[in-house]
């Protein structure tokens, strides 16, 4: 098996953390390609727990990722959550980022992932 | 907006299976047997019978939305993708009821009278079925094309026998119903109901 290259990760490239962990990552996934979606649809897509999607929802909001908003749908409350643009910006950032980098593993470690 | 090619996948994977809970098909294969009935018994008052369904429709749709929302929650699909949507039902009934409107005084018509290879009844089963194909196509739900195998198939029965399109209606819609039944029994299983959001 080659062996990478000790330099991997070049500097210049910057992973966003905060969608690299695969909850949001597969979170901000179902929100990209929906207008909105509420608790419960999110829940059912991701396969996480309620607990989970709150936790990694409040660190979506924090960086204006995601907004929520609370409504009444068929007289039932529902949070909403919808993918900002600054969200879609750093997803599709995010995807750019990840093919960077593969990109150079492959260009100094030719054969890694054969 | 246009999605990368994962994502696509992802996106028509999510609508896919919006349209997995089966009401839809039992509604649909309740009408094309009870239209299919109606052929057989009192075509007569066939236009009747499909404004009837017609006319059922949006109820039929909103409170399947409720039945749906309560256990897989609340999504709303981009412009482009509800767009489609609404064109495909648009495009579909109007296809279906101008079949409908033209299938009793073309089917009353012989082969021989038009010098057609088939029956008036087995084209309007295999347009239909064409019909079917393009749902499919458009709305991600590949069991349409099943359907549409059973129309065509059922068509060329009558052709073949000299039936009227009543039969291959009334057969596609117990099979279209019994696929509906089953789905939403999975539906049930995998979706049990929640009450939080």
């Amino acid at each position: 098996m080659n062996r990478p290259d000790t330099d991997l990760v070049p500097p210049q490239i910057e992973i966003d953390r905060l969608i690299h962990e695969p909850a949001r990552l597969i979170i901000m996934a179902n929100l990209y390609v929906v207008d909105e979606a509420d608790f419960v649809y999110l829940a059912q897509r991701t396969g996480l727990t309620h607990g989970n999607i709150s936790t990694h929802m409040a660190r979506l909001q924090a960086s204006h990722y995601v907004s929520v908003e609370k409504m009444f749908l068929a007289n039932r409350p529902r949070t909403v959550y919808r993918i900002t643009e600054e969200g879609r910006l750093a997803l599709q950032q995010y995807r750019q980022q990840v093919g960077d980098l593969l990109a150079h593993i492959d260009t100094h470690s030719p054969g890694m992932f054969d | 907006m246009t999605n990368p090619p994962e994502l696509r996948e992802l996106e028509r994977e999510s609508y896919g299976e919006s349209y997995s809970d089966g009401v839809i098909d039992i509604f649909v294969g309740i009408s094309t047997a009870w239209l299919g009935a109606m052929w057989l018994t009192w075509p007569g008052y066939l236009p009747g019978a499909a404004a009837l369904v017609a006319v059922s429709i949006s109820p039929m749709m909103a409170r399947r939305k409720r039945f749906v929302e309560a256990r897989t929650g609340y999504v709303k699909f981009t412009e482009q993708r509800r767009r489609r949507e609404r064109a495909v039902y648009t495009t579909a009934g109007f296809l279906f009821a101008g079949l409908m409107l033209v299938a009793r005084p073309l089917g009353s018509l012989q082969s021989d009278d038009l010098d057609w290879a088939v029956g008036p009844d087995s084209l309007i089963a295999w347009l239909l079925a064409l019909v079917a194909v393009a749902i499919g196509i458009i709305v991600v739900a590949k069991r349409t094309f099943a359907y549409a195998a059973v129309l065509i198939a059922t068509g060329a029965i009558a052709a073949m026998v000299e039936a009227q399109l009543g039969w291959p209606l009334l057969v596609s819609g117990v099979v279209i119903f019994l696929t509906g039944l089953v789905m939403t029994r999975r539906f049930l299983d995998r979706h049990p109901r929640t009450e939080t959001s």
